[in-house]
């Protein structure tokens, strides 16, 4: 059986982050307060599950006048399956997911 | 003072949408919209955050050098490397005052009556262990080129690295007691009793990782 990598520290709490609504439509910023990862940390992980089809994404037009639509992004089914496994992984190495991670 | 910052914070935006490569556009305008929804305190961070992430980004197909180098070049690699080493083991393993030549008793003859014969009898024991990292090393080499096996343990990996450095600092204390010892001869001891090996097995170390799929950036630049 192949040995699962696994995903930076970053990255597992993004996912548990994602992985609290599932079904809800996450925007950027309230990743990054519940992650505390910066935007320069933030977007390249959220690309990179976009990528290997972890997440998807679409434009949410704005409810107020004069704000711009807003990219919003949640964990498709094998994102879903793919962050369960991930945790899974972590638990085994005694990483901890839920704590604050330092911010890159 | 506001106005500045948020004038900042879209300039940095503006720059990280031509940053990133244009497969990306998209990504960039979904940080400039959030941006509009953060408090105006945030704004700043946000953007700074955006252009690293934009030059990230631009980095990363770049990253075209590869230490995945041909096998046969590790061969030439690992002789450079570790030569030096296996040249001074073998000076004091086997050669003239090896350690495995004479007996103890023929150095407490030679040495032991002098002021600093304990610490040379010690240095030479010391280089007869350390600079086994030069065969060792060697081996290791070899055993990629022939089979495609990096140094896959870490913890053997850093043994030797701190081996190789602990070879270093004795081989530099121990110059000073050379006679008109310069400095010229601790930075040649430096470098090729430690930059060497420890760039090699460092190197052999890395060669054991398993080869990531290459960035899904690259293909999307490239394309």
């Amino acid at each position: 059986m192949p040995r699962v990598r696994r995903s930076s520290a970053q990255t597992l709490n993004l996912l548990r982050s994602l992985m609290d609504q599932p079904r809800k439509w996450h925007h950027g910023y309230e990743l990054s307060k519940a992650t505390e990862l910066l935007s320069g940390t933030l977007y390249p992980i959220l690309m990179r599950l976009s990528d290997r089809g972890f997440l998807e994404h679409k434009w949410l037009p704005s409810q107020e006048a004069g704000r711009p639509p807003r990219h919003v992004y949640r964990l498709t089914a094998k994102g879903v399956a793919h962050a369960q496994q991930q945790f899974e992984v972590a638990d085994e190495a005694g990483v901890a997911v839920t704590g604050t991670v330092s911010r890159a | 003072m506001s106005r500045i910052i948020t004038g900042l914070a879209g300039a940095l935006l503006a720059v990280t949408r031509c940053l990133v490569p244009s497969a990306r556009r998209d990504w960039a305008d979904a940080m400039r919209a959030e941006s509009a929804y953060l408090p105006e305190s945030a704004r700043l961070r946000w953007a700074f955050g955006c252009l690293v992430a934009a030059i990230k980004l631009r980095l990363t197909p770049m990253q075209t050098g590869s230490l995945r180098v041909n096998r046969w070049i590790i061969v030439v690699e690992s002789l450079v490397c570790f030569t030096p080493s296996i040249l001074a083991w073998w000076f004091f393993t086997f050669g003239q005052l090896g350690v495995l030549v004479h007996d103890f008793s023929s150095y407490e003859r030679h040495f032991m009556g002098s002021p600093d014969g304990k610490w040379v009898v010690g240095m030479m024991y010391g280089f007869a262990v350390c600079g086994l990292i030069g065969p060792i090393g060697l081996f290791l080499g070899l055993r990629y080129a022939l089979l495609r096996r990096g140094l896959r343990s870490r913890v053997l990996g850093l043994f030797l690295v701190a081996t190789s450095i602990a070879w270093s600092l004795v081989g530099t204390l121990s110059s000073f007691w050379l006679p008109k010892a310069e400095l010229s001869v601790r930075w040649q001891i430096f470098i090729l009793f430690t930059i060497l090996p420890v760039a090699g097995i460092l190197h052999l170390m890395y060669l054991a990782r398993p080869v990531a799929e290459p960035p899904a950036d690259a293909r999307l630049a490239a394309g």
